[in-house]
C-alpha cells in the first residue's frame, strides 16, 4: 500500500516538475514486459508521467544514462535510490556533471529485488506474481495462486546486504526517508574475495579461465556501467589495435582487467556489470578486490562516499608503499 | 588445447623467456648503454622500449604485453625524487603496486611485472637488476598462455 502511494506521489512531483519546466527529462523506471520486469524510462511530457512505476524490482542504476543525455543542455531529473546517489556523487566529482543539472529524486528502498534468485525461489513462473509487498523481514507476493511469503535476505541482490550511501548528499525532493535497510547475513563477495585470495596462482588462473570460457564478449559489463564514459573507447580504437574480437581467453582476460583497472578508485559497486551479464560472471569479485586494495595501500575510501577528494590514481603520497621493489 | 613450444636457449639449453622492459628515456635507458658500453654481461632476454618516462607506461601497455604472451614485464624508472618531470615515478608507483595485485587476482604471478629503480650512472646496477629479475622469471618458468 505504502508502495502505491509512493508511486502516485512520484508521478505527481515528476507531472509538476514537467509542467512548470524545472526538467526537461526525467529518466525513472517503467512497466517491462511483465509485473517482475522493470526497465528504464525517460519522461519527457506530462502525460507521460503516467508510465512511472516504482516498486522493489525498480534495481537499475539509472546514473548510467546521464552522460547521454549530457549535451541536453537542460536539467535532467532522475530517481535515484541511496546506493545510486553514490554514482552521482563520483560523476560530479569526476566533472562529468554539474550538480546544478540535476534534479534529484531520492527514493526509498528496503532491499532490491534479483531476479536471478527469484526464480530459484519461486520457480520459472514469474509471469504469475501480480503485486508485491512488504513487512519488515520479508517480501510478500500476490500471485494467482495466491501470496507466498520470502525473507527479504534470500532475494534482494548481493549488494543490498553491504548497502552504503554518500555522506550529507543533498536531495532535491525526497518521496519518503532515506534508511540503510539491514539484513541478517553478510555480503558474501567480500568472503569469495577473501576465499580467492588463499588460492595459488595455478589455482586463481583455472577458476578465472573457467569464468572466462563462459564470457561472450557482448561487453554489456561496460554499457551497464556508470563510470564508463569516454567518448573514445580504447577497445574500440582501430589504431593502435588493443582489442580483437577474436574471443579467446587471451582477449577475455585483457577485457576484463582493464575493463575492472579502468574503474579503480571509481567503483561505487552498483552491481550494474553483474546484473547486465548474459553469462553469470561474477564480475563484482574483481572490483572488489580492486576496492579492498585501493583502500588497503593508499588509505582510499569507497568510492561516491564522500564529496570530496581525488582519484586514487590520479594522485601521490611520498610515503606510499614501496614493499615490492 | 595446445601448448607452445617452450623457447629454449640453444647455447645452455635453459628456458629463454620472452620479456618487456620499458626504460624511461632519461635514467634506465642511459643506464643500460653505459652498462653496454663498459662491456657487462647482462643476458639477452628481454627487449627495451624507450619510453620518456615511466608514468608513461599506461597500465594497458602491461596487460597487452602479457595478453600478447610475454613471459615478463619490467618497468625502469628513475630514483624517487629524481623524476626529470618531478613526480612521474610516484605516480608510476601507485599504479604498479595495484595493477601486481589485480593481475595476481586474475591468476598471472605478480613477480612477473617488476618495477625498479636505476639511474643513469648505474650501469652495473642495470646489469645486476636484469640478471637477478630474469632469473627469477626463468624459476617461474613458461606462463601459461591462453588461446
Amino acid at each position: 500500500m505504502i508502495k502505491v502511494m509512493l508511486q502516485k506521489k512520484l508521478q505527481d512531483r515528476v507531472k509538476e516538475l514537467l509542467q512548470n519546466g524545472t526538467v526537461s527529462l526525467f529518466i525513472g523506471y517503467e512497466q517491462g514486459p511483465g509485473f517482475v520486469y522493470v526497465s528504464p524510462c525517460f519522461v519527457r511530457d506530462e502525460s507521460g508521467a503516467e508510465r512511472l512505476v516504482l516498486n522493489q524490482f525498480c534495481s537499475n542504476n539509472l546514473a548510467g544514462y546521464i552522460h547521454e543525455y549530457n549535451a541536453y543542455n537542460r536539467r535532467i531529473g532522475i530517481c535515484v535510490k541511496g546506493c545510486d546517489a553514490r554514482a552521482l556523487v563520483e560523476l560530479v566529482k569526476q566533472n562529468q556533471i554539474t550538480r546544478e543539472d540535476l534534479f534529484v529524486v531520492g527514493v526509498p528502498c528496503t532491499g532490491r529485488i534479483d531476479i536471478s534468485k527469484l526464480r530459484e525461489e519461486y520457480g520459472p513462473k514469474l509471469e504469475e506474481i501480480k503485486g508485491i509487498s512488504e513487512t519488515e523481514r520479508s517480501f510478500l507476493l500476490e500471485t494467482v495462486r495466491g501470496t507466498k511469503e520470502i525473507y527479504k535476505e534470500k532475494i534482494v541482490f548481493d549488494k543490498c546486504l553491504s548497502c552504503t550511501h554518500p555522506e550529507g548528499f543533498e536531495y532535491d525532493i525526497l518521496l519518503d526517508e532515506l534508511k540503510i535497510p539491514e539484513f541478517g547475513s553478510a555480503d558474501p563477495v567480500q568472503k569469495r574475495v577473501e576465499e580467492m585470495e588463499s588460492l595459488s596462482t595455478a589455482e586463481k588462473n583455472e577458476v578465472w579461465c573457467s569464468y572466462l570460457s563462459q564470457c561472450i564478449l557482448c561487453r554489456a559489463c561496460q554499457k551497464a556501467c556508470y563510470a564508463c564514459y569516454c567518448p573514445e573507447c580504447i577497445f574500440d580504437k582501430a589504431y593502435p589495435r588493443w582489442f580483437s574480437k577474436i574471443s579467446t581467453t587471451a582477449q577475455k582476460r585483457l577485457y576484463h582487467l582493464i575493463r575492472a583497472y579502468h574503474l579503480a578508485g571509481r567503483c561505487v559497486d552498483c552491481g550494474e556489470c553483474e546484473r547486465a551479464c548474459p553469462a553469470g560472471i561474477p564480475l563484482r569479485l574483481l572490483n572488489k578486490k580492486i576496492e579492498k586494495e585501493t583502500k588497503k595501500l593508499f588509505n582510499n575510501r569507497e568510492a561516491g562516499i564522500n564529496q570530496e577528494g581525488v582519484l586514487p590514481l590520479n594522485t601521490f603520497d611520498i610515503d606510499d608503499p614501496d614493499f615490492f621493489l | 588445447m595446445e601448448k607452445k613450444e617452450q623457447r629454449v636457449d640453444r647455447g645452455t639449453e635453459q628456458f629463454s623467456p620472452k620479456i618487456l622492459v620499458f626504460a624511461c628515456n632519461w635514467c634506465s635507458y642511459a643506464a643500460a648503454d653505459l652498462a653496454g658500453v663498459s662491456r657487462l654481461e647482462v643476458p639477452s632476454d628481454f627487449r627495451i622500449i624507450r619510453v620518456m618516462c615511466s608514468a608513461r607506461v599506461r597500465p594497458e601497455f602491461v596487460i597487452y604485453a602479457f595478453s600478447r604472451g610475454f613471459d615478463g614485464v619490467f618497468i625502469l624508472g628513475c630514483h624517487p625524487g629524481e623524476c626529470h618531470y618531478s613526480e612521474g615515478n610516484y605516480y608510476t608507483r601507485r599504479r604498479v603496486l595495484l595493477l601486481k595485485e589485480t593481475l595476481q587476482f586474475m591468476g598471472i604471478e605478480s613477480e612477473r611485472f617488476q618495477l625498479r629503480w636505476v639511474s643513469a650512472s648505474e650501469g652495473a646496477k642495470f646489469a645486476g637488476t636484469m640478471k637477478r629479475l630474469i632469473e627469477g622469471i626463468r624459476d617461474l618458468g613458461p606462463r601459461n598462455i591462453d588461446t
